[in-house]
């Protein structure tokens, strides 16, 4: 019963959450809204941006409306695992003796900002997405668990490539979702202005607390979802594999090769918590369609087909869509 | 289930039950139609199986169509959330129908809301369209099926019972036509027996082509009893093949066809004959025989037994003048019996042929060698004159007119003698030659003499005069 009044008020809570990030953050409303879904969902995001839109203080601002502690870590190239995941120190305690004492690295927060990961080396990509996988970290015979909720917005630079790491495909599919931060409009950036003239500091208050997030995804986990709906989410990821029977036109013609089974198990989790979102109780070929292309733009390649017609990733997403039957 | 759901599903069922309804009934009506049409035309009555027939795969074809046209609860949730924008909350809340979990409930629970508050009449009915297109063909197919009269064997149609009954009431008129007319009794008899003959076969007859064949048997019959009484004609054509010239002007006389010029032709014959040698006299009476039988006249006949008693005056030699004179008469009657028969007998004809559609080409298929003339007897067309004149058609038969004939001219005018259409000049022209016999045989008195060449002398103005 009490869960069912949660259910109720779900959708108010996520509408306070924005109300209070809409303070600290001009515009990327559906950016926000999918940040919010990825970490009720329990996933991780990759957001792509050019530097100074604002995803920084995206994560800072989330963190204070959530209570949830946050940490920035910057990859380099000479970042090395023991700087995301700490390492055994040796420390004389109070009686003279000496002890290896584990120093936690910065990965050791419920929001993590791993800034610029194609700069790092991959052994360190491997330990930071390991930790995003396990949620915890193994240091000699010691394990260290992370606290929940975990989450880990991960970001690419998109301009400066040169020297840089690109994630292979393997790891970037341990994401929930990859979002793009686009440059703002010439309103939002006249407010943007506005407002970081007057203060440069986060005003958005703390509204909810980490058990209430791990609330919420349990709650958010029993959403009902019929059989035509989990069926057209399967045949819109299969839709993007070339190489199956039945493969439609658009993936003959312009996929190299198609998302992972990863793909349908985040677009139904994520599709639960957004029907909440949006005050329904069950889930809808609408939220499927909304989360299609988050979740789908960094699992699908295409080919040189698509990119001879100018046609990128997300086109050809939109164009699987329309094409896929709902039942 | 929800109220609000179950409220959407009776509105559904109620129109799948139309519009199976519309479309069973309708092709079942449209498949009888076809089944009563073809009997029909086939000239076989449609058993009262099919009917029953027809009902029953009514009732299965509609309930076939039912279980097609009701949608399952879930193909119905799914219309619903397509057509109200409800985002699968019906298809959710069908799906769940059973589970008594807490989000089930409240999924149940708003999609219920979210439902009734939805138009229920926007709901339209799939295919009622095409139902009621369907109903009311069906409504066409056995209206015309019934409409279209049944057929006999080799294509008929059945005589509608109006037209039965008129063609009835026409007869019967006829026949009393013919009970109450001036004509030979032997004629009528035999008339009659045609005609009550061809009444009794129209009475249990429903095929207007059987009826038309007796028609002309009707019409063939009355016209050679016709010419049976007419013997006129007969003995004319008969004696005009005699070497003997007497015989020849009888033969005339006869062809005459005319009171006076029948019973003059006959009384001059007669001093003539009476004025021959007694083999010449006997030639004359063998040559009337010999003809009398080869006519084929029944010996019964007032002609025959004229012409018999003639030439037995004939061989006697006495009383040769008195016997024509008498025999002059007797066939003046015995012609205006004859003419009457005739025009009674073409009005019949005629209109039995109008009744039942009879051709000159109909008679003429039975009986090559008939020539029966099928124009109107009561008011024959005038003939156009010489001139190319179209006659005054307000002269009035027999007459002056309306005073402004002129005496003598070629004005047609209708002569009841010939039955025919003359110039006025030419019967007054028979009048006055008639009158001026009288006068110049001194068997008139001198006054009427005087008077008769008065009336004429003012009639003709520049008419011919016979000499």
């Amino acid at each position: 019963m009490e869960n069912m009044e949660n259910a109720k008020s779900f959708s108010a809570r996520i509408a306070s959450i924005k109300a209070e990030l809409a303070k600290d953050v001009v515009g990327n409303e559906e950016v926000i809204e999918n940040i919010i879904i990825a970490i009720i969902s329990g996933g991780n995001v990759l957001l792509e941006g050019v530097p100074g839109v604002g995803k920084t203080r995206l994560v800072r601002s989330l963190s204070r409306t959530l209570g949830l502690p946050f940490s920035r870590i910057q990859f380099t190239p000479d970042l090395m695992p023991s700087d995301v995941t700490g390492t055994n120190i040796i420390q004389k305690d109070k009686d003279g003796n000496m002890r290896t004492v584990f120093r936690r690295g910065p990965i050791f927060a419920n929001l993590v900002l791993a800034d610029e990961i194609n700069r790092a080396t991959p052994k360190t990509q491997s330990a930071m997405l390991e930790v995003m996988q396990e949620h915890k970290v193994t240091i000699g015979r010691a394990t260290h668990a992370i606290a929940e909720p975990f989450f880990v917005m991960a970001t690419e630079n998109p301009i400066e490539q040169d020297g840089t790491y690109p994630l292979p495909e393997a790891q970037m599919d341990r994401f929930m979702f990859k979002l793009i931060m686009k440059f703002p409009g010439t309103e939002e950036l006249k407010n943007i202005v506005t407002m970081t003239q007057a203060t440069m500091l986060e005003t958005a208050e703390t509204v909810m607390d980490g058990e209430t997030i791990l609330g919420m995804r349990q709650l958010a986990s029993g959403v009902p979802v019929i059989d035509d709906v989990l069926e057209y989410a399967v045949n819109l990821v299969s839709a993007t594999h070339p190489e199956l029977d039945g493969a439609s036109a658009t993936a003959s013609k312009y996929i190299k090769y198609g998302a992972s089974p990863r793909a349908a198990q985040a677009l139904i989790t994520a599709a639960k918590v957004r029907a909440l979102m949006h005050g329904n109780y069950n889930v809808s070929y609408a939220d499927i369609d909304a989360l299609a292309a988050p979740v789908l733009r960094h699992r699908v390649k295409v080919n040189y087909a698509a990119i001879n017609d100018k046609l990128t990733v997300d086109d050809v997403i939109e164009m699987l869509v329309k094409e896929t039957k709902k039942p | 289930m929800s109220k609000s759901f179950n409220k959407f599903k009776r509105r559904v069922r109620a129109q799948a039950i139309a519009v199976s309804a519309l479309l069973g009934v309708g092709v079942s009506v449209v498949s009888l139609a076809a089944v009563i049409l073809a009997g029909k035309l086939g000239g076989n009555a449609v058993k009262p199986i099919f009917y029953v027939l027809a009902a029953v795969f009514a009732a299965a074809l509609s309930l076939v169509l039912y279980l097609i046209f009701m949608p399952s609860d879930k193909r119905l949730a799914r219309r619903l959330d397509s057509l109200y924008g409800l985002d699968e909350k019906v298809s959710t809340m069908v799906e769940l129908r059973d589970d008594e979990g807490g989000f089930a409930r409240l999924q149940r629970e708003d999609a219920d809301q979210r439902l009734g508050e939805k138009p229920i009449k926007s709901l339209k009915a799939r295919q009622l369209v095409a139902g009621l297109l369907v109903f009311c063909i069906s409504v066409g197919c056995i209206v015309g099926a019934l409409i279209v009269p049944a057929k006999a064997d080799g294509g008929e149609s059945v005589i509608d019972e109006f037209d039965k009954q008129w063609i009835i009431t026409a007869i019967g008129e006829l026949i009393t036509t013919v009970e109450g007319a001036y004509i030979n009794d032997s004629l009528r008899g035999k008339v009659l027996t045609e005609l009550n003959s061809l009444l009794d076969f129209v009475k249990s007859s429903d095929y207007l082509s059987e009826m038309k064949t007796k028609a002309i048997s009707t019409v063939l019959g009355i016209n050679a009893a016709l010419v049976e009484a007419n013997s006129a004609e007969s003995l004319s054509v008969v004696f005009l093949e005699s070497s003997d010239d007497a015989v020849k002007e009888l033969a005339k006389a006869l062809g005459e066809l005319a009171g006076s010029g029948s019973k003059n032709a006959l009384v001059a014959l007669g001093e003539s004959v009476a004025a021959s040698g007694a083999d010449d006299r006997d030639f004359t009476a063998d040559e009337i025989d010999s003809y009398l039988a080869a006519s084929g006249v029944h010996s019964g006949d007032t002609l025959y037994l004229l012409f018999k008693g003639l030439t037995a005056a004939i061989r006697e030699g006495s009383d040769i003048e008195d016997e024509f004179s008498k025999a002059a008469t007797a066939l003046n009657a015995e012609v205006i019996v004859q003419n009457v028969n005739r025009s009674t007998m073409r009005i019949v004809i005629n209109k039995l042929c109008n009744l039942f559609g009879i051709t000159e080409d109909d008679l003429t298929a039975v009986d090559p060698d008939t020539d029966i003339d099928l124009r109107d007897p009561e008011t024959p067309p005038p003939p156009v004159p010489p001139g190319g004149e179209e006659p005054d058609k307000n002269i009035g038969s027999g007459g002056l007119g309306t005073g402004d004939v002129i005496y003598g001219s070629n004005d047609l005018v209708f002569d009841p003698d010939t039955n025919t259409h003359r110039p006025l000049g030419e019967i007054l022209g028979d009048y006055f030659a008639k009158a001026n016999e009288k006068i110049t045989d001194g068997k008139a008195s001198e006054e009427l003499s005087d008077a008769a060449e008065e009336y004429f002398g003012s009639l003709f103005d520049g008419a011919p005069k016979n000499d």
